[in-house]
């Protein structure tokens, strides 16, 4: 009963800290975005940094008007954003934000993100499917494509920090980091980058945002929909990236370890920084066409991370 | 109604319809793509978004008053579009035009080179990475460099784009005391960030795996075409008009013509690349033999509102950045123009995009459209 | 290119104005294999005029190798028809698209036939000396 109460309590606070993250994190990223660019990024929202930009995003949102084609499959039109929202959302369940402080301590906890995460790409899947129209159809099967073929690559690398502590539960992989495993000889940084390239490419962000490629497919999967809905598939995207940079620091930067700061604020930042170098890669990279992503995931990346896994095995049976 | 039927035989291929409206159509352009799965089978292109009935419009205007409706059609390098007209109508009315003059048009015209070709830059990479991503990066780059252009544009004749500045006999505005330093200032600095841009760009595997060996053009179908600039240079053919038959005072200037064989679209991009910078060698000895003189034959301006033609026909050529860029002018010996036909290098350009497009993917459709360079007041006049 | 030009008089029965080499409009497929094969295969543009009674088609190649640009003309009464280039030269196809559509010439045995600039349902051809540019324009709706 205790359990129960507290991962409530631990839930609520969470959710709530995570939604404000993820909205400020629209706000890192086009200041990122525009330093990069040589240019200022929001302003007036806020003088001088525009801080309060996101707070006037979501009011936008809310208050648009929903406008919704009459020929869509209204059932799975009305369920696609929360199926993409809901299992973002979820991953952060498994995620301890240090010692004490985790919502479900389970012994596969590294099983259940995985498995949740798999689910986002059928709420994009469905939305395409369901809007009726060329577009969005053609941008959610090449998303499924994408997905199913990056996920394997995706698993390999996760297995090695796994591989390395011994064990599927997040506490226990941080408590065994004597030295980040990023820094393991060899195998650490390989399975660092697959993680790094495979995430992206599972989270549609460029060089791998083919669905929502602006250029060719206007908005790829989500063309259809506005206003609160729009605001989901957009949080749902955002909370999934943290939730990936999450589980990136804890198998691979050690966590919530670190001096003189309390531990949740040591996992914040280190996701943080984490995000920033996604985003640094989203704005300077060209986007790939979809033969030559499937390609390179099917023909590089996958026997990169049996070989990969294989090395590892051979490290941990000669410890 | 003359209109194409089309069918699409059961569920295997699919009408996509790219329409006018797009966030890479680089202008008001429709295609009806067929698709079976990602690869295109056939393409119906429609123009005719932008048409304004620019040639009809010659008919009823006289010569000075038809200087400035030209500058609309090729609305990113306005100066090659006077060029022609006012070569055309020196020649009929046997006005003669002094060296300055020349020299400052050249000046003018390889200035709108190096924006327009900024201007592809900027364009082909958003198209290919993003409005929100990589793309638009080097993007907001390439427009940094174009607005000190335009700056200086401004600062000589009062306008950023449509310059109004080349006209019978010479040229309208003379240029101001310091403008050999900013020009000097500009082109040091550009030298170095067109390096830099270079440097970005081809070294990015992605970019590389997206345009070597994408919508080849064999040369035969670039002649038979009638394509030029660019899209017949980088299939292999070195044509340029500024050297095959030098007009002003080209042949004064010490520049070579880059070509290369492979036909693809990266050919295509590297031949704008090293355009721009052979313009800016173009610029240096030109700011530097520049003569001392009067700017025009015709003074004073105001007055000469009637050029008298003599009968006859008349073409001329210049070499803009996207090609071959004519005037036909048949004369009556009046005051107006019988008939005027504008060559316009894009709408030849763009005759190709059926057999490039065939058997292309999706996804090359941006690249290869992006490639040709259209702007489509050139296409619809 | 003198003796191109030569040749074409003679074989062809063509005369010479002004740097403009007027032939008939039946050899027109065999002049221009003529000139293709002798390596004038680039086609510049395709134009008409109009005069009071007759249209003039204005043609015009070059010859990227000697660099030598030729323009022919030939001269057809209105209503008439002309053979069509596209088998010839390909990129004939959108020049004489837009011929038609302005002043509506037609062309035998052009594979595709219609307007180009204009919207479908036009009815006119505007470059015409006698259309009336103030006459009202009946739109789709």
């Amino acid at each position: 009963m205790n359990a129960l109460i507290n991962s409530l309590i631990y839930g609520i606070i969470i959710l709530l800290i995570v939604f404000t993250i993820v909205a400020y994190l629209t706000w890192i990223e086009r200041k990122f975005a525009g330093r990069m660019q040589s240019r200022i990024g929001p302003y007036y929202v806020g003088k001088p940094h525009g801080w309060l930009q996101p707070i006037a995003d979501v009011l936008k949102l809310i208050l648009k008007e929903e406008i919704t084609p009459k020929n869509v499959d209204k059932l799975i039109y009305n369920l696609a954003p929360f199926a993409v929202l809901t299992p973002s959302l979820l991953l952060f369940a498994v995620l301890p934000f240090s010692e004490k402080i985790i919502i479900s301590n389970s012994s596969v906890g590294i099983l259940i993100f995985l498995a949740i995460s798999s689910i986002i790409i059928i709420g994009g899947f469905m939305a395409g499917w369901a809007s009726n129209s060329k577009y969005p159809l053609i941008s959610a099967i090449r998303g499924g494509a994408q997905i199913v073929s990056y996920e394997i690559p995706l698993l390999f690398s996760i297995i090695v920090p796994c591989l390395l502590a011994g064990s599927l539960n997040p506490l226990e992989i941080v408590k065994k980091q004597k030295i980040w495993f990023i820094l393991y000889p060899f195998v650490g940084q390989i399975s660092f980058l697959i993680f790094l390239i495979s995430g992206l490419a599972e989270e549609n962000r460029t060089p791998f945002d083919i669905p929502e490629a602006e250029s060719e497919l206007v908005a790829g999967y989500t063309v259809e929909y506005s206003s609160m809905k729009f605001a989901m598939f957009y949080a749902g995207e955002y909370a999934h990236l943290l939730a990936l940079s999450g589980l990136g620091t804890i198998l691979f930067l050690g966590g919530w370890k670190g001096p003189f700061l309390p531990g949740p604020i040591w996992f914040i930042i280190k996701s943080i920084i984490l995000f920033l170098i996604l985003l640094w890669i989203r704005w300077s990279y060209l986007r790939i066409r979809i033969d030559q992503l499937l390609k390179f995931s099917w023909k590089f990346l996958f026997p990169v991370s049996v070989l990969n896994l294989l090395l590892t095995g051979l490290i941990v049976i000669l410890r | 109604m003359e209109v194409k039927r089309i069918e699409s035989n059961g569920f295997e291929e699919l009408w996509v319809n790219m329409g006018p409206q797009h966030p890479a159509s680089h202008g008001v352009f429709r295609m009806q793509i067929k698709v079976d799965g990602e690869v295109i089978k056939e393409v119906i292109p429609h123009i005719g978004y932008l048409h304004r009935g620019v040639e009809k419009l010659g008919e009823f205007l006289t010569p000075v008053q038809f200087l400035p409706v030209l500058d609309r059609n090729d609305y990113l390098s306005s100066v090659s579009n006077e060029f022609p007209f006012a070569l055309a109508i020196e020649k009929l009315a046997n006005i003669s035009v002094p060296e300055r003059a020349e020299y400052l048009r050249v000046i003018a015209a390889e200035l709108m080179r190096i924006s327009s070709h900024l201007v592809f830059f900027g364009t082909f990479c958003l198209d290919m990475g993003g409005a929100l991503g990589g793309g638009s990066t080097i993007f907001l780059y390439a427009f940094r460099e174009r607005e000190k252009i335009l700056d200086i544009l401004e600062k000589w004749t009062g306008s950023r784009m449509h310059l109004n500045l080349i006209t019978f006999g010479g040229v309208r505005y003379d240029i101001y005391p310091g403008f050999d330093k900013d020009l000097k200032d500009f082109l040091k600095d550009f030298e170095n960030k067109i390096k830099e841009y270079e440097d970005m760009i081809e070294n990015n595997p992605v970019f590389l795996a997206r345009t070597k060996k994408v919508g080849i053009l064999p040369k035969e179908i670039a002649m038979e075409h009638g394509c030029s600039g660019p899209v017949l240079r980088g299939s292999g053919i070195k044509f340029d008009l500024r050297k095959a038959k030098p007009y002003s005072v080209y042949n004064k200037f010490e520049f070579e013509i880059p070509s290369f064989p492979d036909g693809d679209v990266y050919s295509r991009y590297k031949v704008r690349l090293m355009e721009m910078k052979e313009s800016i060698k173009i610029l240096r000895q030109a700011i530097d033999g520049i003569p001392s003189g009067p700017i025009n034959s015709l003074m004073p301006l105001k007055v000469k509102t009637h050029i008298k033609l003599k009968e006859g026909e008349v073409y001329e050529a210049v070499e803009s950045p996207r090609g071959e860029n004519g005037v036909y002018i048949v004369s009556d010996g009046k005051f107006g123009l019988y008939r005027v036909k504008l060559r316009t290098p894009t709408f030849y350009n763009l005759s190709v995009i059926p057999y490039l497009l065939k058997g292309a993917l999706i996804a090359d459709v941006v690249a290869i459209l992006g490639s040709l360079d259209p702007v489509f007041g050139d296409v619809d006049r | 290119m003198k003796e191109i030009i030569e040749e074409l008089k003679n074989r062809f029965k063509i005369y010479e104005k002004d740097n403009f080499l007027i032939f008939e409009k039946d050899k027109l497929k065999e002049i221009f294999s003529f000139l293709k094969e002798k390596g004038f295969n680039f086609l510049s543009f395709i134009t008409a005029v109009h005069y009071k009674d007759r249209f003039e088609i204005v043609y015009s190649l070059r010859n990227i190798n000697l660099n030598e640009i030729v323009f022919l003309k030939t001269n057809i009464n209105e209503n008439d028809e002309i053979e069509s280039l596209c088998e010839i030269y390909k990129g004939a196809n959108w020049m004489e698209r837009e011929i038609y559509d302005m002043f509506g010439i037609k062309f035998k045995n052009h594979p595709d036939l219609r307007r180009i600039l204009l919207p479908d349902d036009y009815e006119g051809h505007p470059l015409r000396k006698d259309f009336r540019i103030d006459a009202p324009y009946k739109t789709l709706r």
